[in-house]
């Protein structure tokens, strides 16, 4: 799904957080979005999502505006995932269930995307009481099992271990090239970015830019530099 | 200590025996308070959800206004619906003072603001957060209510149990509109403060054993179905 952000400008109690003046998301790719805290990435998926309409501007999907059918094709899953107070199974069925799936349909395809997930040991267990990397990953099943063609990512990966991060942008590229869905990624983590995406944007002074090779290596070096500081207490 | 004890044990005697007007008081009891609840139920879920998860002018006003009304004392609910129902009030004509329909509207009065401040913290709170888990999923508008209300039911059964609580325990508005008319509007609270002040208190303990037990049957159940209790 290709977005277009013309002229979009998002206030916050009198003060521009951006003023995006015109920006595509190409379709079928992997898209990065960094920028410091409070530079209004979250906002900004959000918007994209649809929910927060709230802005001046428009959001184009395959150059149409925002309209009710759009809800069965976009999903977004955030830093902490809701979990339906269900069990895991009943969590990642919920989507097929409002689409009106029948129940063969539905076991089946679960079945299927909790042993994609390898969370098959968990499928009965209450969603309420998974750790952080489990929610992420049945949110992760949950948002992709009705095969959406915009999947937005808001630091979907932090609060989770190495490894788990690690098996899930593995996941996510494969889905990826497979389903060609656009994903946008909001993310902190500039090497996740680079090793996920196909193309970055950095989100500063309240206007979107796409970054370079080259400015994203700096960055790296920055970080690097700035661990170093920290390490020799400068 | 005596006066107490033995009271108990005529309490058992009056409970044991069936007698037919101790029932029967208990049954308009239940009915009066559960038909109240079940009518505030279906207002207080349904404006408390609405409250909870959308805007509109004057919300702050009315948000206040109902948390101001969960307070209500019944005394003074008596005497609104009194006002309201009474022969020279809006619907004199429907005859409606000193019957068990009376002390339905009076504890319904009571009951929805309890019902929908409960309904309305809880939605304010989690909510939004549900609604956007059924929008980002392709709910729909009614998906997003249904799931909302899926997920808050432990509330709701809290809220229910909280006013059923609240309606069968008061005696003020029922003692007022319904005037506790034997084998006609007398409750199992006006009963306990008639006798009472009559000196009979061996039917205010079998009547007041009656009501905790029906107050812990009633949380049970509720929070059985509700799936608190694992």
């Amino acid at each position: 799904m290709r977005i277009q952000l013309n002229q979009v400008c998002k206030n916050y109690e009198k003060k521009d957080i951006f003023h995006i003046c015109d920006y595509e998301f190409k379709p079928n790719m992997i898209h990065g979005v960094i920028g410091d805290n409070g530079s209004g990435k979250t906002t900004l998926l959000r918007m994209i999502a649809g929910l927060d309409k709230c802005y001046d501007g428009e959001i184009l999907y395959n150059h149409k505006l925002y309209h009710e059918e759009l809800i069965k094709e976009v999903t977004y899953i955030s830093q902490k995932p809701y979990m339906i107070k269900r069990s895991v199974f009943e969590n990642i069925a919920y989507p097929l269930k409002i689409r009106g799936y029948s129940k063969d349909m539905i076991h089946n395809k679960v079945d299927l995307y909790l042993k994609k997930f390898g969370i098959e040991y968990i499928k009965n267990r209450e969603a309420e009481v998974l750790s952080a990397g489990e929610r992420q990953k049945v949110a992760l099943a949950r948002g992709l099992i009705f095969e959406p063609k915009l999947l937005l990512l808001d630091e979907a990966t932090a609060n989770v271990d190495p490894d788990t991060v690690e098996f899930l942008e593995n996941l996510l590229i494969e889905y990826q090239r497979m389903s060609k869905v656009s994903i946008i990624l909001v993310s902190h983590n500039i090497n996740q970015v680079i090793r996920v995406c196909d193309n970055v944007s950095l989100l500063k002074d309240g206007t979107l830019v796409r970054c370079n090779q080259d400015y994203l290596l700096k960055c790296m070096k920055e970080m690097v530099i700035a661990i170093d500081y920290k390490r020799f207490g400068v | 200590m005596a006066t107490i004890f033995e009271g108990f044990i005529e309490a058992f005697y009056l409970l044991a025996s069936f007698d037919k007007e101790i029932y029967s008081i208990i049954g308009l009891s239940i009915f009066v308070s559960m038909t109240a609840t079940i009518l505030s139920s279906v207002i207080g879920i349904l404006v408390g959800t609405l409250m909870g998860l959308n805007e509109f002018p004057l919300k702050k006003t009315i948000v206040k206004i109902v948390y101001s009304l969960m307070a209500l004392p019944p005394v003074v609910v008596g005497l609104f619906v009194t006002l309201v129902i009474s022969r020279r009030g809006p619907l004199g004509n429907y005859q409606l003072m000193f019957t068990p329909l009376a002390m339905i509207i009076a504890q319904t009065v009571l009951i929805t603001p309890i019902i929908t401040g409960i309904i309305y913290n809880q939605t304010k709170e989690y909510g939004e957060d549900i609604r956007e888990i059924s929008l980002t999923l392709g709910g729909n508008k009614i998906d997003q209510t249904i799931l909302v209300m899926r997920e808050l039911k432990r509330t709701i059964a809290i809220a229910t149990t909280t006013g059923f609580g609240r309606g069968i325990s008061e005696v003020g508005a029922v003692m007022i509109v319904g005037g506790n008319i034997k084998g006609h509007t007398r409750v199992m609270t006006t009963f306990i403060a008639m006798n009472n002040s009559m000196g009979n208190y061996s039917e205010s303990i079998a009547m007041g054993i009656v009501l905790i037990v029906i107050a812990v049957c009633t949380n049970t159940a509720l929070h059985r179905i509700s799936g608190d209790v694992r």
